[in-house]
């Protein structure tokens, strides 16, 4: 297979266990991110990968070929380090061009790619700069050209925006998509924050207690969230308790709700979860007639701008609904609206 | 009104930098009257006596003349100069050889192995160079030595006396400076982002490859302020010299003290101590250029 293997990867430092039992499987050519809350294991599965840290078991296997013990300097892994860690004793040619030092090749070719390598991030003509006289941008920049230098298998990337201002974050995580797409090179990227990780990537690995928790594409991700820790921790969410009728349907206070299509170990009559985004709640006002609908209290709204955030308390429970302005326009000023589900908006949870 | 304001307020901000100086010049007092009472006044007289005339009458010399300035090119003043610049430079040298690996293992250890081993240093520390040196002596000796271990281990025919020797001196010396080399070494290290070096791995740089061209580049401030304590402790050296070298492994501390007391001649000693101090401050100057200024991470 082309690409990157991890299977059944375990890491553990004393009784502390930080990945546990991981497998994954990584195509040529994508950009994934490892998202996860702080302490998931996500940085320490990359050092296994980068060989910066040996697993207590599992292997890693790149094009097929078992790489589980060699040496960091044999991997030909790019990588970014959080610090970035440029070498402050070196200028930024001297940083960039670090990894052709250990290659044979002609001096004019290694300064050829070293002004390439600095064309490519930007920073032309920087490179008798040193490095404690670049911006936080360009350090960054610097760090990234000099991963690159050496035409890497994987690049690997351990939250390398998080010391940027938000503008700056944004604009590098555009620029990052735009170089990996244009070099085509396997990319992970390890990150906390889920817009980074919803706009940057092909793929994203969500990890909890050193475990993958889903695998997917952003969007599915977001819409069909596989357990209640990644329906938290991915944007906002409705969760309410049902119960099963059939793998299409379940039963929400009494009235029948039509869910996506549920994992098959689910048997009619069981206690679930059901994940809803605010997106996937309709309101419409209540008819006049009072009728039978499940109607909700308007708590609280908050307009965000491009949508409006409704907060109903909806039974016993506190419900969140996002609708257009222009649909709140009509809804506006009624205490009581009719909450509804949009096709195929719940999802069921595993736990 | 609008140009009045800033002017105003640089007024204020520059009174308040005089007040603040004035502060600070008062704080600076008190160590400036230590350091002339302690140190200006007893090389103001150092200096006097190595202009005295050498008489019999006082022994701190009378008179003014350059005699004992003109003393300082006799051969056994030479050679005792040239062999302490040697012997700090082998001391230095090969405790930093020791030193600086031993100390990126302890730095690379756990917290609190880290602390034993530092405390393990810094009690060497307590004892005095004295006590080192007569340790040493026994070790060295014919009787109860280490050459009866190499004797035991058929190494030797019979036990033999180590000292004196060039050996000797240099390795009593290396053990009184150590602990000193680890102190200077180890914040640097520890404090130093082990990420330089990995990252160095990930771009194909094998580990002895990242060692040179990584670590000791960023440790040459750390190393470079580490030899200089070295060496400015060992040129100076006196007792271990003394009790562990023979005449041959006589430092310029000995020969000053053989002039001053066993000849007499305080100010040819004073002269002495002159030009080991204007050589010692020759050396400080030229390491810590090499040193350089430093990195921070």
């Amino acid at each position: 297979m082309q690409g990157l293997e991890i299977s059944h990867l375990t890491k553990s430092f004393g009784v502390n266990t930080v990945v546990s039992d991981v497998s994954l499987t990584i195509e040529q050519g994508k950009f994934v991110c490892f998202l996860g809350p702080s302490g998931c294991g996500k940085t320490t599965l990359m050092r296994i990968i980068a060989g910066l840290e040996e697993p207590s078991s599992g292997k890693v296997l790149l094009d097929g070929r078992n790489i589980t013990g060699l040496p960091t300097n044999e991997r030909n892994f790019g990588m970014v380090f959080q610090s970035l860690a440029l070498f402050p004793h070196l200028v930024v040619a001297g940083n960039i061009g670090y990894s052709l030092r250990y290659r044979t090749m002609d001096a004019r070719f290694k300064r050829e790619r070293v002004s390439e390598l600095l064309k490519l991030v930007d920073l032309p003509d920087m490179q008798a700069r040193r490095v404690d006289q670049l911006s936080g941008g360009q350090r960054q920049r610097v760090a990234i050209a000099r991963a690159l230098a050496q035409e890497p298998r994987l690049f690997l990337m351990d939250e390398p925006l998080s010391a940027l201002d938000a503008k700056l974050r944004d604009h590098m995580q555009l620029e990052l998509r735009q170089l990996q797409q244009k070099l085509k090179i396997t990319t992970i990227f390890v990150t906390h924050d889920q817009r980074e990780a919803m706009t940057i990537a092909d793929q994203i690995v969500i990890m909890a207690h050193g475990k993958v928790q889903q695998v997917g594409i952003p969007v599915e991700i977001y819409r069909r969230p596989v357990n209640r820790f990644v329906a938290d921790f991915i944007g906002q969410s409705n969760l309410i308790a049902a119960t099963v009728i059939d793998p299409g349907q379940v039963l929400i206070d009494g009235r029948s709700v039509a869910v996506a299509p549920a994992p098959a170990d689910i048997r009619a009559g069981q206690d679930v979860t059901v994940c809803i985004r605010p997106e996937g709640v309709v309101l419409s006002a209540a008819p006049a007639d009072g009728g039978t609908a499940a109607k909700g209290d308007v708590s609280f709204v908050r307009d965000v701008g491009s949508s409006v955030e409704v907060h109903l308390a909806w039974g016993a429970r506190q419900i969140v609904a996002s609708v257009s302005p222009a649909r709140w326009a009509e809804l506006q000023g009624k205490p009581q609206l009719v909450v509804g589900f949009a096709a195929g908006a719940a999802s069921v949870l595993e736990d | 009104m609008s140009v009045t304001v800033p002017s105003v307020s640089t007024a204020l901000l520059s009174e308040d930098i005089a007040r603040d100086r004035s502060l600070s010049w008062t704080g600076l007092l008190w160590p400036f009257f230590m350091i002339v009472a302690f140190f200006g006044v007893p090389f103001f007289l150092l200096l006097r006596v190595s202009f005295a005339r050498r008489d019999l009458a006082f022994y701190q010399g009378s008179g003014w003349t350059t005699d004992a300035y003109a003393g300082l090119i006799e051969p056994v003043v030479l050679h005792g100069l040239t062999f302490s610049i040697v012997l700090a430079l082998t001391v230095a040298t090969i405790s930093i050889l020791i030193a600086f690996p031993a100390t990126y293992f302890i730095a690379g250890m756990r917290r609190k192995t880290q602390i034993a081993w530092l405390i393990g240093f810094l009690t060497t520390l307590a004892l005095s160079e004295v006590l080192i040196t007569f340790a040493w002596q026994i070790i060295l000796s014919k009787r109860v030595g280490i050459s009866n271990i190499a004797v035991f281990l058929g190494l030797l025919d019979r036990p033999v006396s180590l000292t004196p020797s060039f050996a000797g001196v240099v390795g009593c010396l290396v053990y009184v400076v150590i602990p000193f080399n680890v102190m200077t070494i180890y914040p640097g290290l520890s404090r130093m982002d082990r990420s330089y070096i990995e990252a160095a791995s990930t771009l194909g740089a094998k580990p002895y490859q990242a060692f040179f061209n990584i670590l000791l580049p960023l440790m040459r401030r750390p190393i470079a302020t580490a030899y200089l304590t070295s060496v400015v402790v060992t040129i100076g050296a006196y007792v271990a010299p003394l009790v562990l070298g023979g005449p041959a492994n006589w430092t310029i501390g000995v020969i000053i003290g053989e002039v001053a007391v066993s000849a007499q001649n305080l100010p040819q000693a004073a002269a002495i101590a002159v030009l080991l101090m204007a050589v010692t401050g020759a050396l400080i100057l030229m390491i810590g250029r090499i040193g350089g200024k430093g990195y921070t991470s």
